[in-house]
């Protein structure tokens, strides 16, 4: 007799099995231990993306996690077959297809006995994903390669052997059994359930007979799908959004009871009570699956060093002469003890291999022309500064180095890589080339379901409309589908226009509920990468990204910690782009090349021009609330960058650190220190915590916490917060920091800080990083303002503002703009030499061809360049227009219009498009003329019966007027070479009073202004207490507008939706900072393109 | 507010939500992040069709020839007058009714009436001059009350009042509307100035149909309202007729035109009334049934005939009324519903409307599976249309035999089980004991949840001693009910 305790459940899936398991792997672990189940396998199909969660969460409740999958297999055909069923192929079983025995796919249910079965489960999965995506199934011969240390059961009713015998194909079941049997010999059981339905009840007793007369064992499983009996509504609800159908027509794809979920084992024990031999079975087959997680051990791939030399010795000497590039004449003993400190820990940790493998990246990136900078964390280090992967220098910036690695911690260091984002892919590529795709994989992002998707889902598949769905959806905000579902039976339902008391809406909160965080399908990772020595498909499984070119592997970077798996990150970044492609032009035309590395931080003009806030399209510091700070700020070193990077951020502005900081450094305010521990910590920051480092500091001054707790501390602020372990560290704080003295309120002040800038604060490594960037694209803007600009463009979409506004902005830098030509311009934009004008302004002779790289002589830096729009700009020009055009640009370019229209390819739309952009003007004056010729044309032979069009001399379309020249130009570009909308408007504004942007500097604080201008950013942060931020830009500058919170609940139609504002309020000067607090708004028609113009909302 | 396109948009928006800047096109999100207190209504396209209708109905008493034409699109601001969301709109022609001002002003009242808010008219000779006409109508004050006086285009002078009108005015397709303005050509009038030749040369035929709006030519226009009653023909004989013979002479003419009347409906007659006014002043009534609906006048003249004869009148005739009682949609070839080579759908067509005018219109039904888990949900009585049912049966799908059918009771039936060693012994059903010789199950299956009842059922199906087959089943409460027998 089988005691109730001996079941084991070995056939139990997750909402890894996506869209067919109902509950995630921690609550399936939860349940089983508080229903006394000690031991439990997670089989979800093809799948092994919740193995990490699963053994995380047995180990935290005491259940023993087996792993396992139940794999889709089949024949050569079998991926199509899959296909057409989607990926459980359970259709088949019950009801719409009719049972076929020799159906391609069947199931078969694997467990791990040992690394080796874990290692082939991996490997199966990998194969059976290696095809067509979203249609997996590996073959028998797979299985049977990779048989090894894998405990097979014969799977649910949709595995061959139960489907052959429900058929009455009895000689092909044992058939199939037999073969199983020479394959995994001893470790296979037949596996029977029930489900209180007559199918199953028919087929189980023959499956008994069959395991019994070829001696094999059967065993009870009852095919888990979800948690709990609840769980079947979500169940249900998945089973639909995998057939695109809903509840009230699925019918018999969904299953005909509720009977899948975790059961009792004393349930299961009773409904077998004539059949203890298959509960005993269980539990012997689960004590044979002796495989956990923890027992993996990848290792990172052994880079290559010279013969002799160790991977130690190797990263020692390549350091060693970064070292000597990098300081040269400034490496003293200093330096030297903290590099030996450095690679001490490194080769304590064993990681020399992984710097090598990263330098060897950033390496490869240099050699590719590939702009390429170390953020994070790893700028502490000051061998990745010698190593080339940062580009700021740890020691003379005084950044702590355990920040980024320790031996306390004990886990494997982040090193992200920013790469210039257009060119990325080749560093991919090389990656991947490099360690080859088995050892080198992305890792994916395991997107769940939140609020707004699971009320959208849920209520598409309850039968609501979709504009119900889109009502109700609203209601969920940004929260998580748990509490949505509170919402909508909260009172949310019914501000949807729904009746609450209505069964259906009632379910539908149930069902949202449900859905919680549930996987809803996977995504890469935006750029982290894993490489291991051994075949990366014998530690996790790999599969096809949608991208192509890409392979993910199925876990998330979660859970790539407790596995011990090392992620780089390699992610893009558009000013690394744009720097690039600035110096590449720089050195292309003016002859001059720009080493980063090299560059003097200390121009002044370069501070001067950041002081005045001349930061539009330079890197972090062109946004509002940053041009309102630099002039208070007043930069004059690196290390003001630093602060003004790290102190415009969530984190200080919430902490209530940003006019502290910024009262103190003007010297209206003393530099104080809440406790005069803090002092040495806070000295660099005037007494206010900027930094993330600090605040772990502060934590181990004020409070004596280690520094493996204080990084706890910053990790329990992360990204994952949760309120119960937040709420335990803040009172050890509290405590620590009263033992030191600390009043009470002073040490909830300094908690406050530590949680607000914690979470959303950069570290002082991160921020000198960046503040390199700030440096070089300020100096790019200030001394190649026509370089700085055309790569701007070229690397859009980037940045804060829109391109209208950088060219405006380029414009009242002196860079002549000149419009889409189809004779002159390329697909990107472009610089030519200008070209002197008369005194009348006409040309002395005729336009240069573009300049070429590597054939046209440098422009010298007293010579001018011009930018040229290119093609890129026009509206409706995509990636098969360029396609079309590139060769023509390449090459000797169609000298007529009728040539353009009949050889490039293009649609008739997009001809019409390049012609309002004015791109045929040096072929055919007037650009409605040409339209009219084009349209002539584009129509093409219309027949022999067709009108013959009348040739009139001249096209009976009227010629644009300079105001609508502009209007063309900002809405089929964006942008304008003519002139701003603002100045056809002018005379319109100023008869309501509006002066000019430019004319604010020379009015007072406290005077009474009108300014009119495109409204290009409308800001309202969650930071600022219902203030709203407005800037708007005219032909001669930018205006920034205050509104309060009263004054935009009265006016935010206007401020909205208006493309065109006429602000009226009083002038503030500020330290240098120019606001207009409105009182008054006007809407003026906005014509001349004003319409048209993108700004940047809310964002 | 209504999908276009996937996504959520605002169609439509009373003057109020207009005012705080909610714009018709926008997206429900952006509308709803402007005014948190929005009240968004989905749009209700049957209801606007119920609407229209009423209103097409009560403007027929101004015009006889009224159209609703559906709901007019928004137009740019400007100086033309526009209504969120844009408006109903309906031709209807004032050819003949005198005074077009007067007729106007009927109509603006008459649609007034219904409380919709401002309405506007337009006349003129072409329906796009009207349209325009009616966008540019004054508003006037009357009595303290906001009033549009018609605008009434002279006859012949459409082309020179739409010159003026955007070409937005026209519903042109989004690439024309761009090209159109590209070229700068914004006025109607600047479009009918083109040659047609360069249009169709360069717009083709979608450019040339809109050149001709622009230059007022428009074949849209009201058109007759059908006529859903039934039709009646009225004979005077000239004088009190006692004879069969006047009778049948009037009669032969009067079913000509009765039968051409059903015709034009699409009608055949089931059922016809003879009436005839007597001398006295009253009325007989007799019903002429034909043995298959039929609109032919030689038939129904035939049945009408031998209805006449034999009928013993209490006074002469002075008059004769014909009236179709009785009708179907007439359909081809009638056949024999008896004759086994019979299958032409349109006569069986016919046919079952003739039952479902008796009957009731479900009357005609087939049987229909559903792909469910519950025996009660696993088929339906569905309503067939037309001649379905038979046109199957003809093909022999819906014949395949079966060796037995579930039949359902109305709904579960209550039982007493008895319970036995082995499980179910007997249950008691239609007050006698069925002893249990043989049963399986259970079978659990769950309800559709989502409906309200998500208690699974334990089904069994029992064999009895008279050799009878039952479906059975028990509750998550033990309540044991009969569901049914297999037949």
């Amino acid at each position: 007799m089988a005691a109730r305790s001996d079941y084991v459940e070995l056939h139990c899936h997750s909402g890894f099995s996506l869209l067919d398991g109902a509950s995630n792997p921690e609550a399936l672990i939860e349940r089983a231990a508080a229903i006394g189940m000690g031991a439990v396998a997670l089989t979800d199909h093809d799948d092994l993306g919740g193995a990490v969660r699963w053994a995380e969460a047995g180990g935290e409740h005491g259940v023993e996690a087996i792993i396992g999958l139940e794999l889709t297999v089949g024949d050569a055909d079998a991926r199509a077959e899959a296909r057409t069923r989607g990926h459980t192929g359970e259709t088949a079983l019950r009801g719409r297809a009719a049972v076929r025995p020799c159906a391609p796919v069947s199931h078969l249910t694997l467990l791990a006995m040992d690394q080796t079965g874990y290692r082939n489960l991996s490997r199966l999965v990998t194969v059976a994903r290696g095809g067509e995506r979203g249609a997996p199934a590996a073959t028998w011969e797979a299985v049977d390669r990779h048989a090894a240390g894998l405990f097979c059961l014969t799977g649910c009713p949709f595995g061959e052997i139960p489907r052959r015998l429900a058929a009455g194909d009895e000689a092909g079941a044992r058939e199939r059994l037999g073969r199983l049997a020479e394959t995994f010999g001893g470790s296979l059981a037949v596996e029977c359930w029930d489900h209180a339905l007559a199918s199953e009840r028919a087929v189980v007793p023959k499956l008994i007979a069959l395991a019994g007369s070829l001696d094999l064992p059967w065993l009870v499983t009852n095919d888990v799908h979800y948690a709990t009996p609840h769980g079947r509504l979500v169940h249900d609800v998945l089973t639909c959004l995998r057939h695109q159908t809903t509840l009230d027509e699925a019918g018999t794809l969904l299953r005909p009871n509720g009977e899948w979920y975790l059961k009792r084992p004393e349930k299961i024990a009773h409904r077998w009570r004539h059949y203890p031999e298959g509960i005993l079975a269980s539990r012997a087959v689960a004590e044979r699956c002796a495989f956990r997680m923890a027992a993996l051990t990848p290792t990172l791939p052994a880079f290559p060093t010279p013969p002799g030399v160790t991977a130690d010795a190797y990263l020692a000497s390549l350091v060693a002469a970064g070292a000597r590039e990098r300081y040269g004449a400034r490496l003293t003993v200093r330096h030297r003890e903290q590099l030996r400190h450095e690679l001490d820990v490194i080769r304590r940790l064993g990681l020399a291999g992984y710097f090598l493998i990263v330098w060897d990246i950033v390496r490869e990136a240099n050699r590719l022309g590939v702009l390429a900078q170390g953020r994070g964390s790893a700028a502490n280090s000051a061998v990745c500064y010698c190593l080339g992967i940062t580009a700021v220098d740890p020691i003379g910036m005084e950044l702590l180095f355990e920040r980024f690695l320790s031996e306390d911690r004990r886990e494997a260091p982040d090193i992200d890589i920013d790469f210039a984002h257009q060119d990325r892919e080749d560093v991919l590529q090389y990656v991947y080339r490099r360690y080859g795709r088995d050892h080198a994989a992305m890792v994916c992002e395991a997107i769940t379901y939140r609020g707004r998707a699971a009320v959208r889902d849920a209520a598409r598949v309850l039968g609501f409309s979709v504009q119900q769905a889109e009502k109700l959806a609203d209601e969920a905000d940004r929260d998580g589908a748990r509490e949505t579902g509170e919402k909508l039976r909260e009172g949310g339902a019914a501000a949807a226009d729904l009746d609450p008391s209505d069964h259906r809406v009632r379910m539908l909160a149930e069902v949202v509920r449900g859905l919680h965080q549930l996987p809803r399908h996977r995504s890469i990772h935006v750029g982290g990468f894993v490489l291991t020595a051994e075949p990366l498909a014998d530690v996790v499984p790999i599969e096809p990204a949608a991208m192509p070119e890409r392979t993910v592997i199925q876990w998330d970077k979660d859970d790539l910690g407790p596995v011990r798996l090392i992620k780089i990150d390699l992610l893009g970044l558009g000013m690394l782009s744009m720097i690039q492609e600035a110096i590449r032009l720089v050195r292309v035309h003016r002859g001059v090349t720009i080493d980063l590395a090299r560059l003097p931080m200390t121009d002044p003009a370069v501070y001067d021009m950041l002081c005045r806030a001349d930061t539009i399209g330079v890197f972090q510091v062109e946004s509002r609330a940053q041009m309102n700070t630099l002039p208070r700020l007043a930069p004059r070193t690196f290390y003001d960058l630093v602060v003004e990077v790290a102190l415009i951020r969530p984190g200080p502005i919430q902490g209530e650190m940003v006019h502290p900081y910024l009262r103190r450094r003007a010297g209206l305010e003393p530099v104080t220190y809440p406790h005069p521990s803090l002092e040495p910590i806070l000295e660099r920051t005037l007494g206010v915590p900027l930094f993330q480092e600090q605040g772990m500091q502060v934590a181990v001054a004020a409070a004596g916490f280690t520094p493996g707790e204080a990084d706890e501390l910053r990790r329990a602020m992360g990204h994952k917060r949760s309120h119960e372990r937040m709420a335990r560290i803040c009172d050890k704080l509290v405590a620590g920091m009263a033992r030191n003295g600390i009043e009470p309120d002073v040490a909830r002040r300094i908690f406050n800080q530590i949680s607000a800038f914690a979470d959303y604060g950069f570290p002082e490594s991160h921020a000198a990083s960046f503040a390199l960037l700030v440096y070089a694209s300020a100096y790019l803007k200030l001394y190649h303002p026509a370089e700085f600009v055309c790569a701007l463009l070229n690397a859009q979409p980037m940045g804060f503002y829109a391109p209208g506004t950088l060219v405006e902005d380029a414009k009242r830098h002196g860079v002549e703009v000149r419009g889409v030509d189809v004779m002159r311009s390329d697909w990107d934009c472009t610089l030519e030499k200008t070209v002197p004008r008369r005194q009348d302004g006409e040309v002395v002779s005729g336009c240069p061809a573009p300049v070429q790289e590597g054939r046209t002589r440098s422009t010298s830096a007293s010579e001018r360049l011009a930018l040229r729009i290119g093609f890129r700009y026009v509206a409706g020009l995509g990636a098969k227009a360029k396609e079309s055009l590139e060769p023509l640009l390449g090459g000797a370019r169609p000298a007529s219009l009728e040539a353009w229209v009949r050889d490039s390819g293009l649609t008739v739309t997009q001809l019409r498009t390049l012609a309002e952009a004015g791109a045929f003007d040096g072929l055919w004056p007037n650009r409605r003329s040409a339209l009219w010729e084009v349209l002539k044309h584009a129509r093409g032979s219309a027949g022999p019966l067709a009108p013959v069009a009348a040739d009139r001399r001249k096209a009976p379309v009227p010629p644009l007027t300079p105001v609508e020249l502009t209007e063309a130009d900002y809405r089929v570009t964006g942008l304008s070479s003519a002139g701003h909308p603002m100045r056809h408007l002018r005379a319109a504004v100023a008869a309501m009073g509006a002066i000019p942007a430019a004319e604010l500097a020379h009015r007072r604080d406290g005077d009474w202004v009108s300014v009119a201008g495109l409204t290009i950013c409308r800001q309202r942060p969650a930071t600022a207490k219902g203030f709203c931020f407005v800037t708007l830009e005219d032909e001669t500058g930018l205006a920034n507008v205050v509104i309060t919170p009263k004054l935009y609940e009265a006016s935010k139609r206007l401020v909205r939706r208006s493309p065109l504002l006429v602000v009226s309020g009083v002038l503030q000067e500020e330290q240098g900072v120019l606001n207009i607090r409105a009182r008054r708004f006007a809407a003026p028609h906005p014509g001349a393109g004003a319409a048209f113009v993108t700004s940047h909302d809310f964002r | 507010m209504a999908d276009v396109r996937g996504k959520p948009r605002v169609t439509a928006t009373s003057r109020e939500a207009e005012r705080r800047g909610i714009a018709v096109g926008m997206a429900l999100a952006e509308a709803k992040a402007l005014d948190t207190d929005l009240v968004v209504l989905l749009r209700d396209d049957e209801r606007i069709a119920r609407a229209a209708l009423e209103v097409t109905t009560a403007l027929l008493a101004a015009s006889p020839r009224v159209s609703w034409a559906g709901m007019g699109r928004p137009l740019p601001s400007g100086r033309l007058a526009s209504w969120p969301g844009g408006a109903g709109i309906w031709w209807a022609d004032a050819a003949g009714l005198g005074s077009e001002a007067k007729l106007a002003e009927r109509l603006l009242a008459i649609v007034s009436g219904f409380g919709f808010g401002p309405a506007r008219a337009g006349i003129a000779g072409s329906a796009v001059a009207a349209y325009a006409a009616t966008y540019g109508g004054r508003s006037t004050r009357t009595h303290g009350r906001p009033a549009v006086r018609p605008r009434i285009v002279p006859p012949g002078g459409d082309a020179l009042y739409l010159a003026p009108f955007p070409v937005t005015l026209l519903d042109l397709g989004d690439d024309l509307a761009e090209t159109l303005r590209g070229l700068g050509l914004t006025t109607l009038g600047q479009l009918a100035a083109l040659d047609a030749d360069e249009v169709d040369a360069r717009f083709g035929p979608e450019g040339l149909a809109a050149h001709r709006l622009a230059r007022g030519i428009d074949a849209r226009g009201p058109s007759v309202p059908r006529d859903d009653a039934l039709p009646v023909v009225e004979v005077e004989l000239g004088g009190p007729v006692a004879t069969a013979e006047p009778l049948l002479f009037v009669l032969k003419g009067a079913l000509a035109t009765l039968g051409e009347a059903l015709r034009a409906r699409g009608l055949a007659a089931r059922e016809l009334t003879l009436a005839l006014t007597l001398d006295d002043g009253g009325t007989a009534e007799r019903a002429v049934r034909p043995a298959r609906p039929t609109s032919h006048a030689d038939t129904l003249f035939d049945h009408c005939r031998g209805a006449l004869e034999g009928w013993q009148l209490p006074e002469p005739a002075t008059g004769l009324i014909l009236r179709a009682a009785l009708t179907v949609p007439a359909a081809g070839e009638q056949g024999d519903l008896l004759a086994p080579r019979w299958a032409d759908p349109a006569a069986l067509a016919a046919a079952f409307d003739r039952i479902r005018g008796s009957e009731g219109p479900d009357a005609v039904a087939v049987p229909e599976a559903r792909d469910a888990h519950l025996p009660a949900d696993a088929g339906a009585w569905r309503a067939a249309a037309g001649g379905e049912a038979l046109v199957r049966g003809a093909g022999g799908t819906a014949a395949a035999a079966c060796d037995a059918a579930l039949r359902l009771l109305g709904s579960p039936v209550p039982i007493h089980v008895r319970l036995g060693r082995e499980g179910l012994a007997a249950f008691r059903y239609d007050d006698r004991w069925h002893d249990v010789t043989g049963w399986s199950g259970p079978e659990r299956l769950a309800p559709r949840w989502w409906l309200g009842d998500g208690a699974a059922r334990d089904y069994y199906a029992t064999r009895t001693a008279d050799g009878a087959l039952w479906l059975l089943y028990r509750t998550a409460g033990g309540e044991w009910l009969l569901e049914g027998w297999v037949d």
